[in-house]
Parts: C-alpha cells; sequence; structure tokens
C-alpha cells in the first residue's frame, strides 16, 4: 500500500491535478428543466438515473403536482376521478435526488456560445435566478385565442380542456349540465396537435355519454383536418354507428373562424364555422362559411409552443414550434438549450408516452456532452396510446421511429422488411384493451414520474 | 441442471428459422438507451409489476418471443408491430441489456 501523504509530496500538486480530470474534481455539471410534464418530469429523473447522480438537476414547475392530459378524456364522462390525473414529484426527489422548485420560468438567457446561462424563476412577488450549463425547456404548448386575436378581451372565452386542469372538471359540469335533445359543438385544429387520436377518443366518449344519459342530444365534430387523423378505421366505424344512432356528425374541413363571447364559457355560444369539405356523415348541402349554436361548446384552438420558448429564441419567426437536433434535442438555434415534448418541432407525434422517450435520448445525450462524448448516433423513439371508444371497449396505435442520417429526421420503420412503415391500430376496439389501457397509464407514469 | 436447460435453449434456437439471431450488441452504452423505450410499458428498467417484466430473462429467450411477435398479423396485440419497428440488430441489444439486469 502506498503512503498518500509521501506519494502527493513526491508528485507534487500540478502532477496531481493531471492524473484526475479537472471535470472530476470540479462542482457538478448543472442542468435545469423547465416544465414539470410527461417530458421534463422523465429527463429530470433519467438524468439523475443515468448519471449516477453526478448532474445536479433542478425541476421548475408551477405547481406542487402535474394533472395529466392521459385518462382526462374519461373524467370529462365522469368514469375516471379527477385525482387519478394529479402526479406529485416527490418521488422524483426522494428516489432520485432532483430538486425541485415551484414557480414559473419568465426568461432564459445567456447560453449559446457561453460556458452556461440563467434561468428566472418567478413565484408570486418573488423572482429568483437559477445558473447551469445547460437548460431543458419542456414546456407543453400554449392555445391560440379564438378569434385569433391579439387582444385577450375580444377573444372568446374558450373551454379547450386540452391542457387537464380545472378545465377538465369545467367540462365535466358543463356536459353533465347539457339538456336532453342539446348540441355539443367541439372542433379540432389542423395538425400537428398533441395527440394525434385525442379528439376523436374524446368524440367518441362523448358520443357514448350523450346515448346514454342525454336522449336525443348528439355532439358535431368540426374537424379543421380533410379526414380522421389517426387511427381512421377504428374511429371511422365508431364514429359510422355513433352517427347512425343520430348522437354524432363528423364534418371534415371544417375551420373555426370565430366564436361568439358569452358570460358562461362554453355554454350557449354560437361557432362560426368555414366549411369546406362534405361527407356522409354531415347534413346534406352544409357549405361555405355557417353558423352553429351550441348548448356546450368546446374548441381546441391550434397549438404553439408556450411563450417562454419564444423568449428563450428557440422558436424561428414565423414558426410555431422549437427546431431541434433529434440526437440531443438540442435547439438549432441555441446551444445548450434542449426542448423536448410537445414544444419541439419533429416528425414524431406530440404525445406524452413519446414526449418521454425524447426525454430519455435527451437526457442521454446531455450525460454524454458533459463527458465530451458524441450522441448515440442512431436512436428509436416509440409511440403507443390506448383510445377508449366508449366506455369499456378501447383501440390501441402503435409504431417505432428510427434516426434517418440523410434526413436528420425521426421515420416510421418496419424492422422486418427495414424500409419505412407506418403507425399500426389495433385489429377492433375491445374490452380487453380497455384493462390494458389502465396497465399502460399506470406504467407509463411510473415511468416518468416515480 | 444448469448445463442442460443451456442445452435445451441452445437447441430450441438451432431448430427454429431464427438461428441466425443476433446475440451480439455493439451500442457503447450496451443498448440501455434502446431498451428505454420499452420502460413505459415494462418499467424503468423492465421491472414492471404490470405488464411482464423483462429485467433478468434470458437473451434468447425474449430474442425468440420477439422474432416470433414480429412475424405474426400486426393487429393482433400491441407488441406485434411494436416488436416489428426494430431491426434484429437492435433486439439483440435490447434484450442483451434486459438480461443483464437483476430480476425483480
Ligand atoms: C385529452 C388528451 C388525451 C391525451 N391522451 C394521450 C394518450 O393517451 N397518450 C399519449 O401518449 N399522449 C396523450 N396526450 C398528449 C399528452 O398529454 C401530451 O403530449 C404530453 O403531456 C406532452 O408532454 P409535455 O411535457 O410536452 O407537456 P405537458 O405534459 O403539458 O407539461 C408541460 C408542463 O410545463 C409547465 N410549464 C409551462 N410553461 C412553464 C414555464 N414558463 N415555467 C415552468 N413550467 C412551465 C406546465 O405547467 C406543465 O406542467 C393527450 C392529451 C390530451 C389533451
Ligand atoms: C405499448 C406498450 C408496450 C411497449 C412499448 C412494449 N411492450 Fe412488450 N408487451 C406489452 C404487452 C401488452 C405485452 C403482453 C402482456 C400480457 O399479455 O400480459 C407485452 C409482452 C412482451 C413480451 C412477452 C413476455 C412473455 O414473457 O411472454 C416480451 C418479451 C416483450 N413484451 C418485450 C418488449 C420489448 C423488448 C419492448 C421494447 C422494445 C417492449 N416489449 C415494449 C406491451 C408493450
Amino acid at each position: 500500500m502506498i503512503d498518500r501523504r509521501r506519494f502527493i509530496g513526491a508528485m507534487g500538486a500540478g502532477s496531481l491535478m493531471a492524473m484526475f480530470p479537472l471535470s472530476a474534481l470540479a462542482a457538478a455539471p448543472r442542468v435545469v428543466v423547465v416544465g414539470g410534464g410527461m417530458a421534463g418530469a422523465t429527463v429530470a429523473k433519467y438524468l439523475r438515473l443515468w448519471s449516477g447522480k453526478t448532474i445536479d438537476v433542478t425541476l421548475v414547475t408551477p405547481a406542487t403536482s402535474y394533472t395529466s392530459n392521459i385518462m382526462s378524456n374519461l373524467v370529462i364522462t365522469g368514469q375516471v376521478a379527477y385525482s387519478a390525473l394529479n402526479f406529485t414529484y416527490a418521488n422524483l426527489t426522494k428516489s432520485y435526488g432532483v430538486k425541485v422548485v415551484t414557480g414559473t420560468v419568465s426568461a432564459v438567457n445567456g447560453f449559446g456560445s457561453n460556458a452556461g446561462g440563467t434561468v428566472t424563476v418567478v413565484n408570486g412577488p418573488t423572482s429568483t435566478q437559477l445558473s447551469c450549463e445547460r437548460v431543458v425547456l419542456a414546456p407543453g404548448v400554449q392555445f391560440d385565442p379564438v378569434p385569433l386575436t391579439e387582444n385577450a378581451a375580444l377573444a372568446a372565452p374558450v373551454v379547450h380542456a386540452w391542457q387537464a386542469g380545472q378545465q377538465t372538471l369545467d367540462l365535466q359540469k358543463l356536459l353533465a349540465g347539457m339538456p336532453n335533445g342539446g348540441t355539443f359543438v367541439m372542433s379540432i385544429p389542423a395538425k400537428p396537435y398533441r395527440c394525434p387520436p385525442g379528439p376523436y377518443e374524446r368524440a367518441c366518449v362523448v358520443a357514448d355519454y350523450l346515448k346514454r344519459n342525454k336522449p336525443g342530444a348528439k355532439i358535431i365534430v368540426l374537424d379543421a383536418n380533410p379526414g380522421i387523423v389517426a387511427e381512421p378505421t377504428n374511429f371511422g366505424n365508431a364514429f359510422q354507428s355513433y352517427f347512425a344512432a343520430g348522437v354524432l356528425e363528423y364534418w371534415p374541413s371544417t375551420a373555426v373562424v370565430s366564436a361568439s363571447n358569452t358570460s358562461v364559457p362554453g355554454r350557449s355560444q354560437s361557432v362560426t364555422v368555414n366549411v369546406a369539405g362534405s361527407g356522409a356523415m354531415m347534413p346534406a348541402g352544409v357549405s361555405g362559411v355557417r353558423t352553429l349554436a351550441g348548448d356546450v361548446v368546446n374548441l381546441i384552438p391550434p397549438h404553439r409552443a408556450p411563450q417562454i420558448a419564444s423568449l428563450a429564441g428557440v422558436v424561428p419567426a414565423g414558426s410555431r414550434f422549437a427546431p431541434v437536433d433529434v440526437l440531443n434535442y438540442e435547439s438549432t438555434l441555441v446551444r445548450k438549450i434542449h426542448i423536448v415534448g410537445d414544444a419541439a418541432d419533429t416528425t414524431l407525434p406530440k404525445a406524452g408516452h413519446v414526449g418521454n422517450q425524447e426525454a430519455k435520448i435527451c437526457a442521454a445525450a446531455i450525460i454524454n456532452a458533459f463527458k465530451n462524448q458524441a450522441p448515440d448516433p442512431a436512436p428509436t423513439a416509440n409511440s403507443a396510446c390506448y383510445s377508449p371508444i366508449d366506455s369499456t371497449r378501447a383501440s390501441w396505435l402503435t409504431v417505432v421511429y428510427q434516426y434517418d442520417p440523410a434526413t436528420k429526421k425521426m421515420v416510421a420503420w418496419d424492422g422486418v422488411l427495414n424500409q419505412p412503415g407506418a403507425p399500426t391500430e389495433a385489429a377492433s376496439p375491445s374490452t380487453g384493451n380497455f384493462s390494458k389501457m389502465s396497465t399502460w397509464y399506470k406504467v407509463l407514469m411510473s415511468d416518468s414520474f416515480a | 441442471m444448469k448445463r442442460s436447460l443451456c442445452a435445451v435453449a441452445l437447441l430450441g434456437v438451432l431448430a427454429s428459422p431464427w438461428a441466425q439471431a443476433q446475440t451480439a450488441c455493439a451500442a457503447a452504452d450496451g443498448g440501455r438507451l434502446l431498451a428505454s423505450g420499452c420502460f413505459q410499458c415494462h418499467g424503468t428498467d423492465g421491472k414492471s409489476g404490470a405488464f411482464d417484466a423483462l429485467a433478468g430473462d434470458g437473451q434468447l429467450d425474449m430474442l425468440n418471443k420477439l422474432n416470433e411477435m414480429r412475424s405474426k398479423g400486426v393487429e393482433g396485440n400491441i407488441m406485434y408491430p411494436h416488436a416489428r419497428g426494430y431491426t434484429s440488430a437492435q433486439l439483440a441489444c435490447i434484450t442483451l441489456y434486459f438480461s443483464k439486469l437483476p430480476k425483480p
């Protein structure tokens, strides 16, 4: 055994430094994660887990718990308890040592060619600054006002319930209070929007609810897209049967122009739309600009990356989302700022399951970057989603994406034929899928939050 | 006892159409990032108590199952199309990673 003191004395301090790389002696590298949703919670967890807790991770998010969008359509129909959407950050702190700060990030400054930058956190009257070497933005989406207006006072008070929270409960109440024979009007924005199957899933579970609880009532689905965006077979079949039962109309290629401003948001509003499509599940002869009245109006406006992403300089002028390198989710505009989840502009669908995987690719790449190593050159991502069609049956969709070095994009893949593939949907909705949906939700949420 | 089990597993592989199933992994992280695409349903590090856990399962056993799933009608089970999205080399990495983890 070597006598340590004599050893150091003989070699001198300089050679000791040479033996231990600077990074081992320097303070732990720091990462601040902005937004504790599906992508943000996952990136915080995996940065700690996969670095062996050698990276200092602070998660900044507005509330002490997260309200899941996934499963929230079944809260609207009263089938699932609102509390089932609630996930705290306690396990991220306890099991992984993630520091959680409650607040809203108002500014992100100094990143790019500098060694690091600062993140400004506002909580009520207090404002604090956090310094770090890299920042990950995972703020989800923000919604356009309806009609498009700079003046918030002119915008109609829209109940989208597309960011779960108070609006989920509001819509649940509006639906429960709907009169027999009433009309529920909902709109779907042009893609890309979060959760491609989500709006069709909502239309189905609302139609099923109306069929069982509100005689004579129906839902009118106004879709800015020319047809059903995801799981067209299963949602198409379900729509046909709800249409045949008189509880659903589906208007494709129909964009919302404006909505009336009312004192009770979502209740007895009228919606003006521009109808450019036609279809077997809509009244004959409807076209052009039309105004519809609804007992409940549930408009899902187009989305964009939240303002914090624009303030950070990662959203190009004229774009809605933040372009990233999908090998490490670093902004293509500002170095050392990473964007994961719905705010990122990629070829991947905006979904919680996908945001979870983007977060893992990002975490692995950041850990490598702190060791001056390149990211994994061939990452895969996957989307999987169970979609309820009514109160007992669900469909599913799944697809795996591979990195294409030629286009630098993620491409849906068939690994047997070794060529581009496409999403696959369940052969038909089933009760077995409905129960697997609960299992999937439980496991996905614990992979993200526990 | 251990030896005969090994022999049985090996025979099974040789007899299957997947005799050339790749078992080595070239990924620098030993397949961890690839395997993390299974964690959403099989739990972090494949330790789920809900759908089947994968941690500590035999590599060849998992590979055989996955290769069989890949060749089946894609709509029957969510795993079939999912397994089909990966190349043989990637499945080798993924199964190697899980096989080296302790059983939950
Ligand atoms: C009805 C519905 C059903 C869905 N069903 C599914 C499904 O079955 N499967 C699926 O995979 N996906 C589903 N999704 C989509 C999924 O919910 C989203 O894609 C996912 O939540 C995106 O994750 P994210 O982390 O990007 O954003 P979010 O989960 O929205 O999290 C963003 C977080 O950032 C916080 N934040 C925002 N700005 C700031 C700031 N300035 N400072 C600090 N924090 C901030 C927000 O408060 C929020 O907590 C569904 C969505 C809806 C609406
Ligand atoms: C969308 C969810 C989902 C994802 C993602 C997923 N699986 Fe599965 N997996 C399932 C389900 C569901 C089953 C069947 C479980 C059952 O029937 O109990 C299954 C079964 C399996 C089985 C068979 C287990 C047995 O002992 O019979 C293996 C092996 C398997 N999965 C491997 C994987 C691997 C490897 C990955 C990642 C490449 C993966 N799975 C990703 C949902 C998923």
